[in-house]
Protein backbone atom coordinates (compact mmCIF):
# COMPACT_ATOMS: atom_id res chain seq x y z
CA UNK A 1 0.00 0.00 0.00
CA UNK A 2 2.69 2.40 0.67
CA UNK A 3 5.17 1.21 -1.88
CA UNK A 4 4.69 4.96 -3.90
CA UNK A 5 5.43 6.85 -0.87
CA UNK A 6 8.47 4.26 -0.11
CA UNK A 7 9.89 5.33 -3.41
CA UNK A 8 8.93 8.76 -3.31
CA UNK A 9 11.28 8.96 0.34
CA UNK A 10 13.97 7.11 -1.40
CA UNK A 11 14.43 9.13 -4.41
CA UNK A 12 13.08 12.66 -2.20
CA UNK A 13 15.32 14.77 -4.15
CA UNK A 14 12.82 14.97 -6.75
CA UNK A 15 10.39 16.70 -4.15
CA UNK A 16 12.85 18.65 -3.03
CA UNK A 17 13.68 20.19 -6.26
CA UNK A 18 10.03 20.46 -7.47
CA UNK A 19 9.67 22.45 -4.22
CA UNK A 20 12.87 24.79 -4.32
CA UNK A 21 11.75 25.73 -8.09
CA UNK A 22 8.50 26.81 -6.91
CA UNK A 23 9.63 28.64 -4.70
CA UNK A 24 12.32 30.53 -6.68
CA UNK A 25 9.20 30.87 -9.29
CA UNK A 26 7.02 32.98 -6.48
CA UNK A 27 9.58 35.13 -5.45
CA UNK A 28 11.75 35.31 -8.41
CA UNK A 29 12.88 39.63 -9.32
CA UNK A 30 12.04 40.64 -6.05
CA UNK A 31 14.33 42.14 -3.47
CA UNK A 32 13.10 40.59 -0.23
CA UNK A 33 11.87 37.43 -1.80
CA UNK A 34 10.01 34.71 0.06
CA UNK A 35 10.42 37.30 3.39
CA UNK A 36 7.71 39.60 1.91
CA UNK A 37 5.10 36.53 3.41
CA UNK A 38 6.69 37.48 6.74
CA UNK A 39 5.95 41.16 6.22
CA UNK A 40 2.32 41.05 4.64
CA UNK A 41 0.84 38.69 7.32
CA UNK A 42 2.80 40.72 9.85
CA UNK A 43 1.17 43.65 8.49
CA UNK A 44 -2.18 41.98 8.16
CA UNK A 45 -1.51 40.92 11.79
CA UNK A 46 -0.61 44.12 13.38
CA UNK A 47 -3.71 45.92 12.07
CA UNK A 48 -6.04 43.29 12.47
CA UNK A 49 -4.84 43.23 16.18
CA UNK A 50 -5.49 46.97 16.93
CA UNK A 51 -8.95 46.63 14.97
CA UNK A 52 -10.18 43.56 16.73
CA UNK A 53 -8.82 44.25 20.05
CA UNK A 54 -11.05 47.82 19.83
CA UNK A 55 -14.38 45.68 18.58
CA UNK A 56 -14.72 42.73 20.81
CA UNK A 57 -13.09 42.33 24.18
CA UNK A 58 -9.65 42.17 24.27
CA UNK A 59 -8.48 39.54 26.67
CA UNK A 60 -4.51 39.10 28.09
CA UNK A 61 -3.43 37.28 25.56
CA UNK A 62 -5.90 37.39 22.55
CA UNK A 63 -2.66 39.15 20.14
CA UNK A 64 -1.24 35.80 20.61
CA UNK A 65 -4.29 33.81 20.13
CA UNK A 66 -4.17 35.55 16.82
CA UNK A 67 -1.16 35.59 15.15
CA UNK A 68 -0.93 31.53 16.45
CA UNK A 69 -4.33 30.98 14.91
CA UNK A 70 -3.78 32.75 11.76
CA UNK A 71 -0.27 31.87 11.47
CA UNK A 72 -1.80 28.08 11.07
CA UNK A 73 -4.67 28.64 9.34
CA UNK A 74 -2.41 30.50 6.55
CA UNK A 75 -0.51 26.89 6.52
CA UNK A 76 -3.56 25.10 6.56
CA UNK A 77 -5.37 27.42 3.50
CA UNK A 78 -1.91 27.42 1.19
CA UNK A 79 -2.14 23.45 1.65
CA UNK A 80 -5.46 22.93 0.67
CA UNK A 81 -5.52 25.43 -2.01
CA UNK A 82 -2.08 24.76 -3.40
CA UNK A 83 -2.86 20.89 -3.39
CA UNK A 84 -5.55 21.51 -5.88
CA UNK A 85 -2.81 22.08 -8.26
CA UNK A 86 -0.68 18.95 -7.11
CA UNK A 87 -1.09 16.72 -10.56
CA UNK A 88 -2.73 19.63 -13.11
CA UNK A 89 0.31 21.93 -13.12
CA UNK A 90 2.73 19.00 -13.60
CA UNK A 91 0.67 17.63 -16.29
CA UNK A 92 3.86 17.12 -18.41
CA UNK A 93 5.96 15.03 -15.50
CA UNK A 94 2.88 13.15 -14.57
CA UNK A 95 2.46 12.05 -18.30
CA UNK A 96 6.31 11.64 -19.44
CA UNK A 97 8.25 10.83 -16.76
CA UNK A 98 8.07 7.81 -14.33
CA UNK A 99 8.27 8.76 -11.01
CA UNK A 100 6.39 8.37 -8.15
CA UNK A 101 3.41 10.28 -7.66
CA UNK A 102 3.22 11.23 -4.17
CA UNK A 103 6.58 13.04 -4.94
CA UNK A 104 4.29 15.95 -6.29
CA UNK A 105 2.50 15.47 -2.71
CA UNK A 106 5.68 15.76 -0.67
CA UNK A 107 6.93 18.85 -2.83
CA UNK A 108 3.66 20.75 -1.76
CA UNK A 109 4.37 20.16 1.84
CA UNK A 110 7.61 21.25 1.37
CA UNK A 111 6.78 24.52 -0.12
CA UNK A 112 4.02 25.02 2.46
CA UNK A 113 6.57 24.29 5.45
CA UNK A 114 9.10 26.91 3.97
CA UNK A 115 6.37 29.65 4.08
CA UNK A 116 5.42 28.99 7.68
CA UNK A 117 8.76 29.00 8.55
CA UNK A 118 8.87 32.40 7.21
CA UNK A 119 5.71 33.46 9.03
CA UNK A 120 7.23 31.88 11.90
CA UNK A 121 9.31 34.70 13.37
CA UNK A 122 6.13 36.62 13.61
CA UNK A 123 5.06 34.78 16.99
CA UNK A 124 8.58 35.86 18.31
CA UNK A 125 7.99 39.39 17.54
CA UNK A 126 4.85 39.90 18.47
CA UNK A 127 5.40 38.21 21.92
CA UNK A 128 7.93 40.71 22.77
CA UNK A 129 6.15 44.05 21.36
CA UNK A 130 3.22 42.65 23.76
CA UNK A 131 5.06 41.24 26.45
CA UNK A 132 3.86 37.86 25.89
CA UNK A 133 6.20 34.71 27.10
CA UNK A 134 5.86 32.07 24.99
CA UNK A 135 8.19 29.92 25.52
CA UNK A 136 7.30 27.27 28.26
CA UNK A 137 7.01 23.39 28.89
CA UNK A 138 3.76 22.89 27.01
CA UNK A 139 5.31 23.61 24.12
CA UNK A 140 6.60 19.62 24.65
CA UNK A 141 2.84 18.83 22.67
CA UNK A 142 4.46 20.61 19.48
CA UNK A 143 6.34 16.80 19.66
CA UNK A 144 2.83 15.58 18.46
CA UNK A 145 1.37 18.72 16.72
CA UNK A 146 4.37 18.91 13.86
CA UNK A 147 4.15 15.53 12.68
CA UNK A 148 0.45 14.84 12.92
CA UNK A 149 -0.08 18.47 10.59
CA UNK A 150 2.76 16.88 8.64
CA UNK A 151 1.12 13.77 7.83
CA UNK A 152 -1.95 15.17 6.96
CA UNK A 153 -0.59 17.66 4.84
CA UNK A 154 0.85 15.19 2.48
CA UNK A 155 -2.46 13.08 2.89
CA UNK A 156 -4.51 16.76 1.91
CA UNK A 157 -2.07 16.96 -0.97
CA UNK A 158 -2.23 13.26 -2.53
CA UNK A 159 -6.45 13.74 -1.78
CA UNK A 160 -7.21 16.62 -3.11
CA UNK A 161 -4.80 16.63 -5.73
CA UNK A 162 -6.11 13.44 -7.29
CA UNK A 163 -9.68 14.66 -6.52
CA UNK A 164 -9.20 17.88 -8.06
CA UNK A 165 -7.31 16.28 -11.63
CA UNK A 166 -10.43 14.62 -11.62
CA UNK A 167 -13.61 16.59 -10.82
CA UNK A 168 -12.07 19.93 -11.78
CA UNK A 169 -15.19 21.60 -9.25
CA UNK A 170 -13.24 20.79 -6.48
CA UNK A 171 -10.93 23.81 -7.21
CA UNK A 172 -13.41 26.15 -6.47
CA UNK A 173 -15.41 24.38 -3.57
CA UNK A 174 -11.62 24.58 -1.77
CA UNK A 175 -11.48 28.32 -2.66
CA UNK A 176 -14.82 28.55 -1.01
CA UNK A 177 -13.99 26.15 2.06
CA UNK A 178 -10.80 28.54 2.73
CA UNK A 179 -12.51 31.55 2.52
CA UNK A 180 -15.52 30.67 4.62
CA UNK A 181 -13.36 28.75 7.50
CA UNK A 182 -11.58 31.72 8.05
CA UNK A 183 -14.63 33.34 9.76
CA UNK A 184 -16.13 30.47 10.89
CA UNK A 185 -13.25 29.02 12.97
CA UNK A 186 -12.43 30.21 16.08
CA UNK A 187 -9.05 32.37 14.56
CA UNK A 188 -10.67 35.93 15.32
CA UNK A 189 -12.78 34.68 17.99
CA UNK A 190 -12.82 32.27 20.98
CA UNK A 191 -15.38 29.47 21.52
CA UNK A 192 -15.99 30.53 25.00
CA UNK A 193 -18.05 33.31 23.64
CA UNK A 194 -20.54 31.23 22.20
CA UNK A 195 -23.33 29.61 24.33
CA UNK A 196 -22.41 25.41 24.58
CA UNK A 197 -24.96 24.19 22.19
CA UNK A 198 -23.45 26.44 19.76
CA UNK A 199 -19.81 25.46 20.72
CA UNK A 200 -21.58 21.67 20.17
CA UNK A 201 -22.56 22.63 16.52
CA UNK A 202 -20.11 25.07 15.13
CA UNK A 203 -16.76 24.15 17.22
CA UNK A 204 -16.30 20.80 18.15
CA UNK A 205 -17.00 19.44 14.32
CA UNK A 206 -14.78 21.74 12.71
CA UNK A 207 -11.30 19.75 12.31
CA UNK A 208 -9.58 23.16 11.51
CA UNK A 209 -10.26 24.68 14.50
CA UNK A 210 -8.80 21.19 16.63
CA UNK A 211 -5.55 21.46 13.98
CA UNK A 212 -4.97 24.98 14.67
CA UNK A 213 -5.43 24.46 18.31
CA UNK A 214 -2.78 21.81 18.76
CA UNK A 215 -0.23 24.18 17.51
CA UNK A 216 -1.90 27.29 19.24
CA UNK A 217 -2.28 26.38 23.19
CA UNK A 218 1.43 24.90 23.59
CA UNK A 219 2.55 28.78 22.45
CA UNK A 220 -0.01 30.44 24.74
CA UNK A 221 1.25 27.99 27.46
CA UNK A 222 -1.54 25.49 27.49
CA UNK A 223 -1.85 22.21 26.93
CA UNK A 224 -3.75 20.84 24.11
CA UNK A 225 -6.91 19.86 25.02
CA UNK A 226 -7.23 15.69 24.87
CA UNK A 227 -10.47 16.23 22.49
CA UNK A 228 -8.60 18.08 19.70
CA UNK A 229 -5.69 15.09 20.50
CA UNK A 230 -8.13 12.41 19.94
CA UNK A 231 -10.01 13.75 16.88
CA UNK A 232 -6.80 15.00 15.07
CA UNK A 233 -4.80 11.47 15.74
CA UNK A 234 -8.15 9.75 14.24
CA UNK A 235 -8.36 12.58 11.72
CA UNK A 236 -5.07 12.00 10.58
CA UNK A 237 -4.69 8.40 10.37
CA UNK A 238 -8.08 8.20 8.55
CA UNK A 239 -7.01 10.63 5.72
CA UNK A 240 -3.61 9.02 5.54
CA UNK A 241 -4.66 5.35 5.29
CA UNK A 242 -7.30 6.74 2.79
CA UNK A 243 -5.34 9.21 0.13
CA UNK A 244 -2.71 6.14 -0.05
CA UNK A 245 -6.07 3.18 -0.37
CA UNK A 246 -6.72 6.06 -3.67
CA UNK A 247 -2.85 6.40 -4.98
CA UNK A 248 -2.52 2.44 -5.28
CA UNK A 249 -6.16 2.53 -6.85
CA UNK A 250 -5.89 5.35 -9.44
CA UNK A 251 -2.42 6.07 -9.42
CA UNK A 252 -2.91 4.08 -13.27
CA UNK A 253 -5.33 6.56 -14.52
CA UNK A 254 -4.04 10.01 -13.03
CA UNK A 255 -2.11 10.51 -16.79
CA UNK A 256 -5.46 10.30 -18.40
CA UNK A 257 -7.11 12.75 -15.92
CA UNK A 258 -4.47 15.77 -15.88
CA UNK B 1 20.61 -10.05 -20.51
CA UNK B 2 18.01 -7.33 -21.82
CA UNK B 3 14.82 -8.32 -23.18
CA UNK B 4 11.08 -6.92 -24.21
CA UNK B 5 8.60 -9.24 -24.25
CA UNK B 6 5.02 -8.56 -25.32
CA UNK B 7 2.10 -10.93 -25.25
CA UNK B 8 -1.32 -10.16 -26.27
CA UNK B 9 -1.37 -6.89 -25.06
CA UNK B 10 -4.04 -4.06 -25.02
CA UNK B 11 -3.99 -0.51 -23.98
CA UNK B 12 -7.15 1.37 -23.66
CA UNK B 13 -7.19 4.79 -22.30
CA UNK B 14 -10.61 7.17 -21.28
CA UNK B 15 -10.83 10.48 -22.50
CA UNK B 16 -12.77 12.85 -20.09
CA UNK B 17 -14.41 15.85 -20.15
CA UNK B 18 -15.00 15.51 -24.48
CA UNK B 19 -17.98 14.49 -26.42
CA UNK B 20 -17.53 13.24 -29.69
CA UNK B 21 -19.92 13.84 -32.51
CA UNK B 22 -21.58 11.86 -35.39
CA UNK B 23 -19.58 13.26 -37.91
CA UNK B 24 -16.08 13.13 -35.95
CA UNK B 25 -16.49 9.74 -35.37
CA UNK B 26 -17.51 8.62 -39.48
CA UNK B 27 -14.63 10.91 -40.77
CA UNK B 28 -11.69 10.11 -38.71
CA UNK B 29 -9.10 8.24 -40.48
CA UNK B 30 -5.97 8.42 -38.01
CA UNK B 31 -6.44 7.03 -34.48
CA UNK B 32 -6.90 4.01 -32.60
CA UNK B 33 -10.73 2.99 -32.38
CA UNK B 34 -12.73 4.87 -30.43
CA UNK B 35 -15.57 3.46 -27.89
CA UNK B 36 -18.03 5.35 -25.56
CA UNK B 37 -20.29 3.77 -22.64
CA UNK B 38 -22.20 6.54 -20.67
CA UNK B 39 -19.75 8.61 -19.11
CA UNK B 40 -16.58 8.71 -21.26
CA UNK B 41 -14.81 7.65 -24.33
CA UNK B 42 -12.53 5.13 -24.55
CA UNK B 43 -9.33 5.26 -26.98
CA UNK B 44 -8.15 1.49 -27.84
CA UNK B 45 -4.40 2.88 -28.20
CA UNK B 46 -3.19 -1.11 -28.77
CA UNK B 47 -4.73 -3.69 -29.73
CA UNK B 48 -3.15 -7.54 -29.61
CA UNK B 49 0.43 -6.72 -29.60
CA UNK B 50 2.85 -9.40 -29.51
CA UNK B 51 6.46 -9.47 -29.93
CA UNK B 52 9.70 -9.74 -28.38
CA UNK B 53 13.15 -7.50 -28.50
CA UNK B 54 16.28 -9.00 -27.45
CA UNK B 55 19.75 -8.20 -26.78
CA UNK B 56 21.29 -6.54 -29.80
CA UNK B 57 18.14 -5.42 -31.48
CA UNK B 58 17.36 -2.18 -33.24
CA UNK B 59 13.98 -1.84 -34.02
CA UNK B 60 12.63 1.15 -35.97
CA UNK B 61 8.56 1.83 -35.19
CA UNK B 62 6.57 3.00 -38.34
CA UNK B 63 2.63 4.09 -38.91
CA UNK B 64 0.47 6.90 -40.11
CA UNK B 65 -0.04 9.25 -36.81
CA UNK B 66 -2.24 8.01 -33.98
CA UNK B 67 -0.79 4.40 -34.76
CA UNK B 68 0.22 3.67 -31.56
CA UNK B 69 3.91 4.43 -32.10
CA UNK B 70 4.09 6.78 -29.10
CA UNK B 71 1.87 4.77 -26.78
CA UNK B 72 3.85 1.83 -27.14
CA UNK B 73 7.05 3.35 -25.97
CA UNK B 74 5.68 4.92 -23.32
CA UNK B 75 3.87 1.37 -22.11
CA UNK B 76 7.39 -0.03 -22.93
CA UNK B 77 8.69 2.89 -20.20
CA UNK B 78 6.08 1.67 -17.60
CA UNK B 79 4.53 5.24 -18.21
CA UNK B 80 1.20 3.52 -19.42
CA UNK B 81 0.85 0.04 -18.03
CA UNK B 82 -1.43 -2.17 -20.33
CA UNK B 83 -4.66 -2.66 -20.44
CA UNK B 84 -4.45 -6.34 -20.25
CA UNK B 85 -2.18 -9.21 -21.41
CA UNK B 86 1.37 -9.89 -20.47
CA UNK B 87 4.48 -7.14 -20.75
CA UNK B 88 7.57 -8.08 -19.59
CA UNK B 89 10.87 -6.12 -19.59
CA UNK B 90 14.40 -6.94 -18.49
CA UNK B 91 16.89 -4.40 -18.03
CA UNK B 92 17.66 -0.58 -17.33
CA UNK B 93 14.69 1.87 -19.62
CA UNK B 94 15.67 4.65 -20.82
CA UNK B 95 13.65 7.29 -22.59
CA UNK B 96 13.31 10.75 -24.60
CA UNK B 97 9.58 11.33 -25.93
CA UNK B 98 8.93 14.91 -25.32
CA UNK B 99 11.81 17.26 -25.86
CA UNK B 100 9.99 20.27 -23.70
CA UNK B 101 8.49 17.56 -20.90
CA UNK B 102 9.62 18.22 -17.44
CA UNK B 103 11.69 21.55 -18.47
CA UNK B 104 10.96 24.56 -16.00
CA UNK B 105 10.87 27.30 -18.52
CA UNK B 106 11.44 29.98 -15.52
CA UNK B 107 14.67 27.89 -14.10
CA UNK B 108 17.93 28.17 -15.69
CA UNK B 109 19.35 25.15 -18.52
CA UNK B 110 21.85 24.41 -15.56
CA UNK B 111 19.32 23.83 -12.85
CA UNK B 112 17.01 22.10 -15.55
CA UNK B 113 19.72 19.41 -15.82
CA UNK B 114 19.77 18.23 -12.21
CA UNK B 115 15.78 18.97 -12.54
CA UNK B 116 15.80 16.67 -15.71
CA UNK B 117 18.41 14.04 -13.52
CA UNK B 118 16.16 13.72 -11.10
CA UNK B 119 13.02 12.85 -12.69
CA UNK B 120 14.99 10.07 -15.24
CA UNK B 121 16.34 8.64 -11.58
CA UNK B 122 20.16 9.03 -13.03
CA UNK B 123 23.06 8.85 -10.20
CA UNK B 124 22.84 12.84 -9.54
CA UNK B 125 26.11 12.38 -8.04
CA UNK B 126 27.42 10.91 -11.84
CA UNK B 127 25.28 13.84 -13.60
CA UNK B 128 26.71 16.56 -11.45
CA UNK B 129 30.37 14.91 -12.58
CA UNK B 130 29.12 15.18 -16.07
CA UNK B 131 27.37 18.57 -15.76
CA UNK B 132 30.30 20.59 -17.46
CA UNK B 133 30.33 17.68 -20.54
CA UNK B 134 26.64 17.76 -20.62
CA UNK B 135 26.89 21.67 -21.34
CA UNK B 136 29.79 21.38 -23.80
CA UNK B 137 27.46 18.50 -25.84
CA UNK B 138 24.48 20.81 -25.86
CA UNK B 139 26.62 24.00 -27.55
CA UNK B 140 24.09 26.49 -25.48
CA UNK B 141 27.22 28.24 -24.59
CA UNK B 142 26.32 31.16 -21.93
CA UNK B 143 22.32 30.09 -22.69
CA UNK B 144 22.77 27.42 -20.20
CA UNK B 145 22.75 30.17 -17.59
CA UNK B 146 19.56 31.49 -19.01
CA UNK B 147 15.74 30.71 -18.40
CA UNK B 148 14.66 27.67 -20.43
CA UNK B 149 11.63 30.26 -22.15
CA UNK B 150 14.43 31.93 -23.58
CA UNK B 151 15.43 28.81 -25.68
CA UNK B 152 13.93 27.59 -29.10
CA UNK B 153 12.77 23.83 -29.68
CA UNK B 154 15.78 23.07 -30.72
CA UNK B 155 17.39 24.34 -27.88
CA UNK B 156 15.23 22.66 -25.31
CA UNK B 157 15.93 19.33 -27.84
CA UNK B 158 19.66 19.85 -27.60
CA UNK B 159 19.47 20.25 -23.76
CA UNK B 160 17.42 17.57 -23.23
CA UNK B 161 19.55 15.19 -25.04
CA UNK B 162 22.78 15.89 -23.80
CA UNK B 163 21.41 15.31 -20.65
CA UNK B 164 19.31 11.77 -21.54
CA UNK B 165 22.46 10.11 -22.96
CA UNK B 166 25.05 11.74 -20.89
CA UNK B 167 24.55 7.84 -18.86
CA UNK B 168 23.85 4.64 -20.17
CA UNK B 169 20.83 2.11 -20.01
CA UNK B 170 20.40 -1.49 -21.32
CA UNK B 171 16.87 -0.23 -23.22
CA UNK B 172 16.78 3.35 -24.92
CA UNK B 173 13.68 4.59 -26.47
CA UNK B 174 13.05 7.78 -28.66
CA UNK B 175 10.18 8.99 -30.15
CA UNK B 176 10.07 11.40 -33.29
CA UNK B 177 12.15 14.28 -32.31
CA UNK B 178 14.79 15.19 -34.55
CA UNK B 179 12.90 17.37 -37.08
CA UNK B 180 13.32 20.59 -34.53
CA UNK B 181 16.96 20.48 -34.27
CA UNK B 182 19.43 22.21 -37.09
CA UNK B 183 22.02 20.42 -39.02
CA UNK B 184 24.68 20.32 -37.25
CA UNK B 185 22.48 18.72 -33.87
CA UNK B 186 20.92 16.30 -36.27
CA UNK B 187 24.73 15.45 -37.16
CA UNK B 188 25.47 15.36 -33.52
CA UNK B 189 22.84 13.38 -32.40
CA UNK B 190 23.59 10.88 -35.39
CA UNK B 191 27.18 10.25 -34.19
CA UNK B 192 25.45 10.49 -30.49
CA UNK B 193 22.75 7.65 -31.30
CA UNK B 194 25.62 5.31 -33.55
CA UNK B 195 27.19 4.91 -29.50
CA UNK B 196 23.86 4.61 -27.83
CA UNK B 197 23.00 1.67 -30.14
CA UNK B 198 26.55 0.14 -29.62
CA UNK B 199 26.27 0.71 -25.91
CA UNK B 200 22.58 -0.02 -25.50
CA UNK B 201 21.72 -3.80 -25.49
CA UNK B 202 17.93 -2.44 -27.15
CA UNK B 203 16.68 0.76 -28.90
CA UNK B 204 13.41 1.25 -30.07
CA UNK B 205 13.18 4.17 -31.96
CA UNK B 206 9.62 5.88 -33.39
CA UNK B 207 10.18 7.94 -36.81
CA UNK B 208 8.70 9.17 -39.55
CA UNK B 209 11.90 9.79 -41.52
CA UNK B 210 12.47 6.47 -43.45
CA UNK B 211 16.30 7.53 -44.30
CA UNK B 212 16.71 7.73 -40.06
CA UNK B 213 14.80 4.01 -39.82
CA UNK B 214 16.99 3.01 -42.47
CA UNK B 215 20.00 3.76 -41.15
CA UNK B 216 19.68 2.74 -37.36
CA UNK B 217 17.26 0.03 -37.58
CA UNK B 218 17.57 -3.83 -38.33
CA UNK B 219 13.75 -4.28 -37.63
CA UNK B 220 10.79 -2.71 -38.35
CA UNK B 221 7.44 -3.04 -36.77
CA UNK B 222 4.35 -0.98 -38.62
CA UNK B 223 1.43 -0.24 -36.64
CA UNK B 224 -1.85 0.74 -38.18
CA UNK B 225 -4.84 1.52 -35.38
CA UNK B 226 -2.83 0.07 -32.65
CA UNK B 227 -2.33 -3.21 -34.22
CA UNK B 228 0.86 -4.57 -35.32
CA UNK B 229 0.63 -4.76 -39.31
CA UNK B 230 4.12 -5.66 -40.55
CA UNK B 231 7.05 -7.35 -38.55
CA UNK B 232 10.44 -7.90 -40.42
CA UNK B 233 13.65 -6.87 -41.40
CA UNK B 234 13.85 -2.77 -42.21
CA UNK B 235 14.10 -3.03 -46.03
CA UNK B 236 10.91 -4.96 -46.26
CA UNK B 237 9.14 -2.91 -43.16
CA UNK B 238 10.00 0.39 -44.91
CA UNK B 239 8.63 -1.08 -48.78
CA UNK B 240 5.89 -2.29 -46.59
CA UNK B 241 5.04 1.39 -45.21
CA UNK B 242 5.79 2.99 -48.41
CA UNK B 243 3.34 1.15 -50.30
CA UNK B 244 0.39 0.99 -48.02
CA UNK B 245 0.54 4.34 -46.83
Amino acid sequence: MFKDLQESLSRIGIAIELAKTDIRKSYTRTALGPFWETISLGILLFLMSVLWGKLIEIKENYVMYLVTGMIVFRYISLILNSSTWTFIERADIVKYFNIPHSSLALSKVIYASFIFLHHLPLLFIFSFFYQNTILNFNLIYLLYSVPVILLTSYSTALLVGFLTARFRDIQSLINTITSVMIFFTPILWSPSRLDVKAQLFLVDPNIFYHYIELFRQPFLGNKPELFSIVITLLFTTFIFFFANWILNKFSNKIRYWV
Amino acid sequence: MSEVLLKNIYLTYPIYGHKLSIKSKIAGVVGGGINTDKKKYHVEALKNLNCKFVNGEKIGLLGHNGAGKSTMLAMLSSIYPPSSGELTINGKVQSLFNPGAGLEPEESGLRNIKRLGLLLNANINELEKNTDEIINVSGLGDYINLPVRSYSDGMKLRLCFSVITSWKSDIFLIDEFLSVGDNAFYKYCKGKLEEIMKSSSIVVLASHNLDFIKSFTSRVLVLKAGQIVFDGITSEGIKFYEEKY
